[in-house]
């Protein structure tokens, strides 16, 4: 539990930070969408006349603006989807990595903890990082929400929209939990390449037929805000993203218990 | 009964050599000095007994369990002081000591006072702000809160102005009289020769011999200075080792009982002669270079 309280405080300004400028960003396009509703004539004429491709990678076939969920679920695929994963990325990529770095992970393994100790701690501190994100993100958006939309927002849908983008955010923790775990040189920028790499994966699989087997590969396209929006979030991908963390979390724990700490 | 206990301990680090066939072992009560040049293994060996790193073969105890197996058991009642200090630089010294304090079930906060007293430490201050030399009190400090059974110290007065470093001996000494072990390493000599009871000599990663610090130091060797004449007949000699000559004076490190040393020096025709103690670290250069005849 030590170990968990200390990461909890030592990164809490980051979080704090990284989650107030989400939502003032959320907040801004929320504010955006009262004149944004009355245009929607407008917009749907000049969505036609966008390229097909660019309509696709937005999911803004047949978007109907009148309900807020449709422009959120837009203005989210960038920045809950994207900027929160970047930051899920790097809450799990530093975890291990850093101790490594600052060579850290020498006083911390001269104590009496076992290595399992050591892993599964970080490993919750960085999930809850990544809740605290979440919760006040989603629960401010709900709130922007309600203020802004003309109409009463569908509670069901945003709920379940909101749980597939913590599930998407807790797996790219994961990823980079690993990553971190794996390599200590470089394991920011391998981490959060990685994430890039899932999310223009998912963007190629929308543009073309041709390419839309890619979409298996990424988590990104699991949780799509505005595939979940419109369609649920399928228990397929509750089973995938069940799966993917187990063994993400497994392989975690025997690789950081059996590497040599060299520092 | 002995508290660390190395047998055949071997390490690669991929194909580069870490150490090979280790073996050793402290007894209880004793401080006991690891000494060899940098690069030799010494780190490698501490690695291995705290179970940063994995042996290739070989084993290693503490307190009679394996280190592989019971790590956090043995580390209950060890105390560590790393070579390099890298503790979290954005904490106050103090928030620090209470986080290691937490990974302990008793730590004796009079002690701990009592040290940063000694060593006058400003608790209130971040680590990133102290000097290599406060950073290593501090490490001293949380390698000592617990009161362990164990002190393992890895080239602990590195950093250390000559004025702490005595502070810190004199600390030492108390734990050792208090029945604390102690496993130093060093590569300066003179520390060694000053505080251990026994010490161990590692090159390339193979310990070269296992020895009292008083048989080290007793009277098999002598570093004799001699003036005079057919000075060119120690040569064919055994006993002398690292024979150099200077203006008329011949100096050498003799290894062999008193009888013959005198049995040499008469038989030479001399105008003068010194005897001397070698330091441990001409003992340790001449076993230095039999380990690479």
């Amino acid at each position: 539990m030590n170990i968990l309280r200390w990461d909890m405080k030592r990164y809490m300004k980051s979080t704090i930070a990284w989650t107030v400028v989400l939502i003032l960003l959320q907040l801004m396009y929320a504010a955006f969408y009262p004149s944004m509703a009355k245009e929607t004539e407008f917009i749907t004429k000049w969505m036609k006349v966008m390229p097909k491709a660019f309509v696709k990678l937005f999911g803004l076939e047949d978007m109907d603006f009148s309900n807020i969920m449709n422009y959120l679920a837009m203005v989210s695929s960038i920045y809950v989807t994207l900027v929160g994963g970047v930051f899920a990325s790097l809450v799990g990529v530093r975890s291990v990595s850093r101790e490594e770095n600052e060579k850290t992970v020498e006083f911390l393994l001269s104590k009496p903890v076992s290595r399992f100790e050591v892993v599964i701690s970080k490993f919750f501190s960085s999930l809850v990082h990544v809740l605290i994100f979440d919760a006040l993100l989603f629960s401010s958006l709900f709130m922007f929400a309600n203020i802004y939309s003309s109409s009463p927002v569908e509670v069901e849908k945003f709920v379940v929209f909101a749980f597939s983008q913590v599930f998407l955010h807790f797996t790219l923790m994961n990823i980079s939990f690993f990553v971190g775990t794996l390599r200590s040189d470089g394991a920011l920028s391998l981490g959060l390449g990685t994430v890039f790499v899932l999310y223009v994966l998912n963007m190629i699989s929308k543009i073309t037929d041709k390419a839309e087997f890619l979409k298996y590969f990424t988590p990104f396209s699991y949780a799509d805000p505005s595939t979940v929006i419109r369609h649920g979030f399928p228990e397929f991908s509750g089973l995938f993203f069940a799966l993917v963390n187990i063994a993400l979390l497994i392989s975690s724990i025997v690789l950081f218990s059996k590497k040599d700490i060299l520092v | 009964m002995s508290v660390v206990e190395v047998r055949d301990l071997t390490k690669y680090y991929g194909k580069s050599r870490g150490v090979e066939g280790v073996t050793f072992s402290v007894e209880e009560g004793e401080i006991f000095g690891f000494i060899g040049p940098n690069g030799a293994g010494k780190t490698t060996t501490i690695r291995l007994l705290l179970g940063l790193i994995f042996p290739d073969s070989g084993l290693a105890e503490i307190f009679g369990k394996d280190v592989l197996k019971e790590g956090k058991e043995i580390r209950k009642n060890v105390g560590y002081i790393p070579g390099e200090v890298s503790f979290y630089p954005e904490v106050t010294v103090e928030e620090f000591l209470r986080y290691s304090a937490s990974f302990y079930e008793k730590v004796d906060w009079d002690y701990v006072k009592e040290l940063c007293g000694v060593f006058s430490l400003d608790t209130k201050k971040r680590i990133k702000e102290l000097s290599m030399g406060n950073k290593k009190k501090v490490a001293i400090v949380q390698a000592l809160m617990h009161r362990p059974k164990l002190l393992i110290l890895d080239e602990p007065t590195n950093g250390l102005d000559p004025i702490v470093q005595n502070t810190f001996f004199e600390i030492l000494k108390n734990e050792k009289e208090k029945g604390t072990t102690v496993f130093f390493s060093s590569h300066i000599l003179s520390e060694v020769e000053r505080l251990c009871d026994c010490v161990a000599m590692i090159k390339d990663g193979r310990i070269i011999r296992v020895e009292k610090v008083e048989n080290l130091k007793g009277e098999r060797y002598k570093v004799v200075r001699v003036k005079g004449e057919n000075l060119e007949k120690l040569k064919d000699l055994a006993e002398v080792n690292r024979l150099k000559f200077e203006n008329g004076t011949a100096e050498f490190l003799f290894s062999g009982n008193v009888e013959r040393l005198l049995e040499i020096l008469r038989s030479l025709k001399l105008s003068d002669f010194w005897v001397e103690e070698p330091s441990l670290e001409e003992i340790f250069m001449s076993y230095y270079r039999e380990g690479e005849e």
